[in-house]
């Protein structure tokens, strides 16, 4: 089933001189359950897609396609909350808020929702992650790989139909990253998970079903 | 150590950084501009009310002299103005008073002045023409010239008609010099020159007079601190003693310079709450500012800027701010403090308006002003000195402390996991930075809690205890200086014949009651020296005029109060000890006597002790005390002494020991249908028959009482406004910029799904927490203060009684509510204008 689709994805930054086509023309497909990597290098356009993807921002021309629905039909207020129904991204700053603790932060899209989190399903994650004992911390106190699990966390808890995962490592050091790496692929395969990761590594694409690769906002090799 | 040539830099720097925090530089410039407000405008108005209070009873008292000596030779002021401490004195020398049909009703003194300064400081140097010089010469001000129907031209002729040892004679001159007349002024001068005088009473003159032909002099020092001590020891200096030579200290003066230890703490708390008001909210603007700036500073400082650098860069940006901030303050407080200074004015019964106020209060407010700007940047500069370069790149305004936060345990109570409710994390949110909770909070509340003082205050006003207080009976008439303390005591004012008369033959009168006085002189009883110990005691030392009521008591001779009253009369006074029995007194052989005026339960004599007092004449007679009691303000003569042993006698033993036995006051008592009558017949009679005689009723006393209360309205709402305002803008501002400072949050938030809604739910939330902090620091510790200063006030005055409400605190609620909406939106509408994909991209 073909959960991800994009159609003539196009950005456009700026007009005239100045136009930049951040995006040119991006079609492809994710079937639900897969783990597609998208690399590209520094200004491919591969953030501006993944940003398109999960409905943080519009395209210029073009259709995002989730579950056969167009979000980019939906208003700002109502793609924010298929956001947190839907999308779970993880960032590469973590962006986690410093003033809820690790538990408070993974179950913040459900009280969002005004949803009761599935405490099987949620223990779960929190036990492959490994944050049984952290569950009390305040982000700040964790390391940059602990905190990169809470926000893994985090996007799954919602149960989404797509991860996002934007340079998940890039603030990582090798052996964390490693480790952050593997749990992605773990939980992708035990809950069926689907996730797009997008990253400029070669070596961390491998990682993925399937690799596509970004130029110019062109794609230019699955 | 080399000095680096870096200011060039460090300017560039701070003008950039200041270019590009337009939103901290606007409320930075205004919480200047209302801390200078604050100062330049209390300054204004007390500098105002003081030199109006000094200008007036100068005006009064008829000089600008610190003080004088009264009845001198011309040995003896030889001798005095020797000393060294004198600065400034000269004399004139008195011939008679003008006694021109004309001038019956003002007061003229004919003398001469030996020189121009003395003509000056008493106000009466002519403006047009000159002193006189020859015999045929005189000089004096337009009311007399009025009243003698004479036009101010120089070269008029102007007859006099005056009597010197019991001769009366009528002289011509020819008018060389006058000045404008001052209606406050208590007496007018005629100068003639100095040879007609001295003619006239070297051919006149007894030598047994004191007052005609004696030399009075006036002095300067070179300070007006402690001018009595200074005229004594003048005359001490000079080998005279205080019998000899009468002084007198310029009243005028001790007004400014007897700094009570009450109003050094009432100015102290004032200039502490307004430098507490302007600090909370500069250094609130800052404190946000440098955690803004944070990485700013990090960045700085990982190029090689060292903390005394930053320092001077925070520094020169205040400075700008300052520049701009204080003279607007200046100009913007000086116009509120003059439209507040009539109000403040008129709380204390002065009619003159000095608003010359010395430029020094300018200085002072700025100085003021910077050091509240001082203390307020002091701990935010350090902050971005200290910030270290690894850190601060990482740090937001979330976590400016370093300390590690404390992971708190919670309950693993079921619910509480269920949800994570918004409203928790607003209250997070507002807890994440106590310091700036407490900061908002407190100035939130400083405004609120003023409010409720002033409001309480106008409503602690109890109108019958202050009516029953200044008027016992329907109506009060007496000459205007019973009724204006500030007038100056010229001995017994009594009550105008006709006057007296023509209300007597009113209708519907019920009781006349009339209140006789007289001050007399008599020896120092020894026993008086003992209540300096009393209230020595009673102020546990700290008696600031006890000095003054000690060289009083060494004085041979003291001044007594005696009043003469008749049943009625006795009938309003408060009995302490003992009961009136009218018929007793009315033997002659008793009397009853007041405690000191302001301590009731310290009295001159016990029951049962003997005095003697002095009549008119000097024949002793004594009397058996039967009792103790207060006379109630209003039908008491307005002036007092430190130590005033007052005497209430019967009005028949009263009259039989005086010459003139017009009353001082009457107190009349009218038929309930006839009170509109009788007072529109005062009002026409004192307008038109004559303006030295005053009435009180009931009305005027009301109408005194809504006078006085809407004047501490004006000022305590004109002050609650500054502080809410203070508060409010605090409030705005800390909204605005933690809103702005948060951008980044919130795109974190919505990227994974908290609706725009939800966030300003939050925010809301947030918002109101804070609010609803002040408004319960407000009920409580404010109450609490509130309730401790109401009832200080209270104590001092009889007719505000304890009372408090918050009444006004909670109905400011909603204002601040709707404040805390709108400002919400707003902020939150600006931050989305930038996408939340530029907004996560800022973090990165």
């Amino acid at each position: 089933m073909t959960i991800l689709e994009t159609k003539k994805l196009m950005k456009i930054y700026g007009s005239g001189d100045t136009e930049v086509k951040a995006l040119n023309g991006v079609d492809f497909k994710v079937e639900s359950g897969e783990f597609v990597s998208i690399v590209g290098t520094s200004g491919s356009g591969k953030s501006t897609l993944l940003h398109m993807l999960g409905g943080l921002d519009r395209p210029t021309t073009g259709q995002v396609m989730v579950e056969g629905k167009d979000i980019f039909e939906l208003k700002d207020e109502a793609l924010t909350i298929f956001r947190r129904r839907k999308i779970g991204f993880v960032f590469q700053n973590y962006n986690l808020i410093p003033t809820l603790n690790v538990y408070e932060n993974i179950v913040l899209p459900l009280g969002l929702d005004g949803n009761l989190p599935d405490r099987k399903y949620l223990d779960s994650i929190i036990h492959m992650l490994g944050l049984s004992t952290k569950l009390w911390n305040l982000p700040n106190n964790l390391s940059g790989g602990q905190q990169q699990r809470v926000a893994i966390a985090r996007a799954l808890a919602s149960k989404p139909s797509i991860l996002l995962a934007d340079e998940p490592t890039g603030n990582l050091d090798s052996k964390t990253s490693q480790d952050v790496l593997s749990l992605l692929k773990v939980t992708s395969e035990k809950f069926k998970q689907t996730v797009v990761m997008i990253t400029h590594n070669e070596e961390i694409a491998q990682l993925a079903n399937r690799v596509i690769r970004i130029e110019d906002g062109q794609i230019v090799g699955v | 150590m080399f000095r680096v040539k870096n200011r060039r830099t460090i300017f560039m720097l701070s003008l950039n950084a200041f270019a590009s925090n337009r939103m901290r530089n606007f409320f930075a410039v205004i919480a200047i501009l209302l801390t200078t407000i604050l100062f330049t405008a209390s300054f204004t108005i007390g500098g105002s009310v003081i030199s109006s209070m000094q200008e007036s009873m100068m005006r009064q008292v008829g000089g600008d002299f610190h003080g004088g000596f009264k009845y001198l030779s011309q040995h003896q002021y030889d001798t005095l103005k020797k000393h060294d401490s004198i600065d400034v004195i000269s004399y004139s020398v008195i011939l008679a008073i003008a006694e021109n049909e004309e001038l019956e009703k003002r007061a003229t003194e004919i003398r001469f002045t030996n020189d121009e300064v003395n003509a000056k400081g008493l106000f009466s140097l002519p403006t047009t023409g000159r002193l006189p010089i020859n015999d045929d010469e005189l000089a004096t001000d337009t009311l007399v010239l009025e009243k003698l129907g004479i036009p101010a031209i120089l070269g008029q002729e102007v007859t006099l008609v005056y009597s010197i040892d019991g001769q009366n004679k009528s002289e011509t001159f020819r008018l060389v010099g006058f000045w404008e007349g001052d209606v406050l002024m208590s007496a007018s001068q005629v100068w003639l020159s100095r040879s007609y005088v001295e003619n006239e009473l070297e051919k006149y003159a007894s030598e047994d007079d004191e007052i005609i032909g004696s030399i009075s002099a006036n002095v300067k020092f070179s300070n007006t601190r402690n001018i009595e001590t200074k005229l004594i020891q003048v005359i001490l200096d000079s080998g005279y003693s205080l019998n000899e030579i009468a002084y007198g200290v310029n009243w005028a003066y001790s007004i400014s310079t007897e700094g009570t230890l009450g109003s050094f703490i009432a100015i102290g708390f004032f200039i502490g709450m307004f430098i507490l008001c302007g600090y909370l909210m500069i250094s609130n603007i800052f404190y946000i500012s440098v955690a803004k700036d944070v990485k700013y500073f990090g960045l700085l400082k990982t190029i090689g800027m060292t903390s005394r650098q930053i320092k001077s860069l925070i520094r020169l940006q205040v400075s700008l701010l300052s520049l701009i901030g204080i003279p607007l303050g200046l100009i913007t407080g000086k116009t509120v403090g003059m439209l507040l200074v009539p109000t403040a004015l008129s709380l204390i019964n002065v009619n003159v308006i000095n608003d010359t106020v010395s430029p020094i209060i300018y200085l002072f407010s700025a100085l003021f002003t910077c050091l509240t700007i001082f203390l307020s940047i002091s701990k935010p500069s350090r902050i971005a000195e200290k910030v270290s370069t690894i850190e601060a790149l990482r740090r937001s305004d979330t976590d400016l402390k370093s300390k590690k936060n404390k992971s708190k345990r919670v309950k693993r109570d079921k619910k509480e996991l269920m949800m994570v409710r918004l409203s928790k994390m607003a209250l997070k949110n507002v807890l994440r930075n106590k310091k700036k909770m407490i900061l908002v909070t407190i100035s939130l509340s400083l405004g609120l809690i003023l409010l409720n003082v002033t409001y309480s205050l106008s409503n602690s006003f109890d109108m019958d205890s202050f009516v029953s207080e200044m008027i016992g009976s329907d109506f009060v008439v007496g000459d205007v200086s019973n009724f204006n303390i500030h007038l100056n005591y010229a001995n017994q004012e009594t009550l105008n014949k006709a006057f007296y008369n023509e209300i007597k033959d009113q209708m519907g009168i019920e009781i006349i009651s009339d209140i006789y006085f007289h001050e007399v002189h008599a020896p120092t009883d020894p026993q008086l020296f003992k209540l300096l110990d009393v209230l020595n005691q009673k102020m546990n030392g700290s008696l600031d005029n006890l000095d003054r009521i000690e060289n009083q008591l060494k004085n041979t001779h003291q001044n007594l109060h005696v009043y003469g009253l008749d049943a009625y009369g006795f009938s309003k006074l408060k009995f302490i000890k003992g009961n009136l029995d009218y018929e007793k007194l009315k033997s002659g052989r008793y009397v009853y006597v007041s405690p000191h005026k302001n301590f009731e339960d310290i009295s001159y004599y016990q029951m049962g002790d003997k005095v003697s007092l002095p009549d008119e004449l000097g024949i002793q007679h004594t009397y058996e005390v039967l009792g103790i009691a207060e006379i109630p303000y209003n039908i008491s003569i307005k002036h007092w002494h430190e130590v005033t042993p007052t005497f209430f006698l019967a009005s028949e033993v009263f009259l039989g020991q005086v010459v003139d036995k017009t009353p001082m006051l009457s107190t009349i008592d009218v038929e309930e249908d006839q009170i509109s009558n009788i007072e529109r017949f005062l009002t026409r009679y004192v307008n038109q028959s004559d303006g030295n005689m005053v009435y009180q009723s009931k009305a005027t006393v009301i109408a005194e009482y809504d006078k006085t209360q809407s004047a501490y309205k004006t000022v305590g709402l004109a002050l609650s406004f500054i502080l809410a305002l203070i508060g409010i803008l605090n409030f705005i501002n800390t909204v605005i910029t933690s809103i702005h400072a948060r951008r980044l949050e919130f795109a974190m938030t919505e990227s994974i799904g908290m609706t725009r809604r939800q966030t300003r739910f939050m925010l809301m939330a947030e918002s109101l927490l804070v609010i609803g902090l002040a408004l319960i620091f407000t009920l409580s510790l404010g109450s609490v203060i509130s309730i401790s200063m109401l009832n200080a006030i209270s104590e001092g005055s009889f007719f505000i009684r304890s009372f408090y409400s918050a009444l006004p605190s909670m109905l400011c609620a909603p204002i601040l509510i709707i404040i805390a909406v709108l400002v919400t939106l707003l902020s939150q509408r600006h931050v989305y204008k930038t996408s939340v994909v530029v907004r996560l991209r800022e973090s990165i």
